[in-house]
């Protein structure tokens, strides 16, 4: 989401629905051709970076190039999900009664790998999940500041004239951030297929998390957004468990909210999010006062 | 001149209120008592009712019935099946309206709910102003719920398969072909007494639904615990969110209750409630993880029997080995169960679940009380319902009606996951009769 609004002034609300066609490529090519769901996660991420292209010329270069604004913007993105959304329905019509698979409502986590860890089962998804967000993270910094094209998407997202008039061309680094943007949604939700129950409105649901994460830590920042999604993910699921234990399970019922409340605490506390913290400054307090001890 | 309107219009009025009540005096005098026949196609018995028939105000064209009915989403087992019934029956109830000479057909409209209450009062709204005055299929309580002002407001009949929530137990425009969870939990609780839980862990889902049944069942095993005299109780529940797709923090929680419980009571006494719906496959894939959540016995509930997610072979283990039993409110003994579990056989390739037989009622029974009004009128059917029940005897059997329209008698069937010829399926294992009071497994 953050990659996408810092080139192109976009929120990016269609990555519920790219989110979704992951999960449900993952899911298919499992029932259809056997193994473990892993295999098709690739599939799934360029297929989501596809609509991420799709989108983008469908849709947002058009706006782009007739400087709409940015409420403009936001809400073709919402139209297009919703366009998105329908043929994912359809698609999983076509699943039911054609295939007779049962697409409307599936749980595909039990097709999961456990590892055995000393007598300790885990789950593969676990240990894939934090691999691979690693390395794209990783990749991201790497491209964003190593290579010759990551440095010109930075000049353009800073300053696109000047970046235009020294030969960087705006156009690939829209087209850019599009299929990546698209990429990384098809690949979390190809990795969500093994962590939670499947339906065609599974984007939507999550999405909000995702956009609470994401304005936690500062939309503004590809690591921001990454720092406040761990902050809300812990929050909703160390927070409820801590919670539940203390205060009783019933709390657990109220889990959803805990996302939306961090949300709120940080956009009143730190309206910038969590990015805007002075970290040289607390890093370097934090490093004298480990010095003092 | 400014005096004449105002006796004139006055007068109008009175003269055009004496020519109504007139007419309608006059109409009900000269209306000779019509005896109508009604032979029921679909089921065994074959009677002659007497009624008063409005002269002039017969039925034609074809009348819309809504299916409301969850399609996708966490229920779409039953859903798929109460779909596969309206199909069949579409045709054959045409087929038998033809052939009693009536100038009417029906015309069934599917719409998907996904279990969703809102999406649910949505669908009823849109197809109500399509004309649709009969509803069935609402499969929840919490759906029933959200609808239910609607449909007492504007008279609609909605005649739900599978609502169970005692809350609802009242006398209004939903009519319920299943007994209320006040007979479940009583179920429930005896079950779980009998398999030898005396410490129970309850894990629910927050809706009507779930705080229902977890009530009933928790009182009831309560009093059978102050009853015995013996060591028992029941532990800390879970109360979760019913739109929850994933459970690792509530699984996690669980653990903790049900390790600290085998460690102070043993593992023969300790056993898991599970009130929930087809997620359970999901809360099953996340528990086979830890050791002591697979030592101890599991029951389920009627949103549990015979869904097909849990017959995936990595759930299906768990399932049989916790013996997860689930109950289902039974269909009983009848000839005509065969015509349902053969039609679901055919189509599905399942066993029919004890709600379809329901909703297979649900439909005849519609029908038979539309025709036997004599209007497209949902508090007209409502009216004509307890008669045409009285003579009818379905696929589940003959259905007796309490005062607020929930089926008053209910023996529940117990359901499990079975393997068998190389295979998981869903298998009946046993009855609970409410009458007797008693556990029979076969």
């Amino acid at each position: 989401m953050s990659l996408v609004y810092i080139t192109t002034r976009t929120y990016n609300f269609v990555l519920a629905s790219m989110l979704a066609w992951g999960f449900y490529i993952v899911f298919t090519l499992t029932h259809l051709y056997g193994g473990t769901p892993y295999y098709y996660v690739p599939v799934a991420a360029l297929f989501s970076g596809l609509l991420g292209l799709i989108t983008y010329f469908g849709v947002n270069r058009r706006l782009l190039k007739t400087k709409a604004n940015e409420t403009t913007l936001m809400m073709s993105t919402l139209g297009f999900d919703l366009i998105l959304y329908g043929f994912l329905n359809v698609f999983s019509d076509y699943l039911v009664n054609v295939h007779k698979i049962p697409a409307k409502f599936f749980v595909l986590e039990t097709k999961d790998i456990t590892i055995d860890l000393g007598g300790l089962q885990v789950r593969a998804i676990g240990l894939v999940a934090l691999i691979t967000l690693v390395i794209a993270v990783m990749t991201l910094n790497t491209f964003l500041t190593k290579t010759r094209l990551g440095i010109a998407m930075r000049a353009a997202i800073e300053n696109p004239e000047l970046a235009g008039a020294l030969g960087i061309n705006p156009e690939v680094v829209y087209v850019l951030a599009w299929f990546v943007g698209g990429l990384l949604a098809g690949l979390s939700g190809g990795l969500l297929s093994l962590l939670t129950v499947g339906y065609t409105a599974v984007g939507m649901t999550i999405m909000v998390i995702f956009f609470a994460g994401a304005l936690v830590g500062g939309i503004y920042s590809i690591f921001g957004s990454l720092l406040g999604g761990l902050l809300v993910g812990l929050g909703e699921y160390v927070g409820v468990y801590l919670m539940s234990t203390y205060i009783g399970g019933w709390i657990s019922a109220y889990r959803p909210v805990f996302p939306l409340i961090i949300m709120a605490i940080a956009l009143l506390t730190l309206p910038e999010g969590l990015i805007s913290l002075p970290w040289g400054k607390l890093l370097k307090v934090w490093k004298i006062g480990g010095v003092k001890k | 001149m400014s005096i004449a309107p105002k006796i004139a219009y006055p007068l109008m009025i009175l003269l055009l209120l004496i020519g109504l009540l007139g007419g309608y005096f006059a109409g009900q005098a000269t209306a000779p008592a019509a005896t109508k026949t009604v032979t029921v196609a679909g089921v065994e018995v074959t009677k002659t009712f007497t009624v008063t028939v409005s002269p002039g105000v017969g039925l034609t064209g074809e009348i819309p019935i809504g299916v409301i009915t969850p399609l996708s989403g966490p229920l779409s087992s039953f859903g798929a099946q109460y779909k596969a019934v309206a199909e069949a029956l579409e045709k054959e109830i045409n087929d038998y309206l033809a052939a009693i000479g009536r100038a009417w057909r029906i015309r069934v409209i599917l719409e998907d709910t996904a279990a969703d209450p809102k999406t649910c009062l949505d669908k009823l709204m849109v197809l109500h102003g399509r004309g649709v005055k009969v509803f069935l299929g609402v499969e929840t309580s919490s759906e029933i719920a959200e609808i239910k002002s609607y449909i007492d407001a504007n008279k609609l009949l909605v005649i739900s398969p599978s609502s169970t929530s005692p809350a609802l137990a009242i006398k209004d425009m939903a009519v319920r072909y299943t007994p209320n969870d006040i007979y479940q939990g009583k179920a429930i609780a005896k079950i779980m007494w009998s398999r030898g839980v005396r410490w129970l862990a309850p894990m629910w889902r927050g809706d009507a639904w779930g705080d229902g049944l977890s009530d009933s069942s928790l009182k009831t095993f309560r009093e059978i615990c102050e009853a015995s005299g013996e060591s028992c109780g029941i532990l800390e529940g879970i109360r979760y969110d019913p739109n929850a797709k994933e459970f690792s923090v509530e699984i996690a929680k669980l653990n903790d209750i049900v390790s600290r419980a085998i460690a102070s009571y043993g593992k023969d006494k300790v056993g898991v409630l599970l009130l929930a719906f087809e997620e359970t496959a999901a809360i099953f894939s996340a528990a086979k993880t830890y050791t002591n959540l697979g030592e101890v016995v599991w029951q389920g509930s009627d949103g549990t029997a015979g869904v097909t997610p849990l017959l995936d072979p990595v759930v299906a283990d768990f399932s049989i080995k916790v013996e997860f039993y689930s109950t289902l409110a039974s269909p009983g003994v009848s000839p005509k169960a065969d015509v349902v579990r053969n039609l679901i056989r055919e189509k599905l390739g399942t066993e029919a679940m004890g709600y379809t037989y329901f909703f297979y009622d649900s439909l005849w029974t519609a029908v038979l009380a539309i025709d036997l009004a004599g209007v497209y009128d949902g508090e007209a059917v409502l009216k004509a319902l307890p008669y045409v029940l009285d003579h009818y005897i379905g696929a589940s059997g003959p259905i007796i009606l309490d005062e607020n329209g929930d089926r008053a008698i209910g023996d529940y069937d117990l359901w499990a996951i079975t393997f068998k010829d190389g295979k998981y399926q869903w298998e009946v294992i046993g009855i609970y009769k409410s009458l007797t009071d008693t556990l029979e497994y076969y």
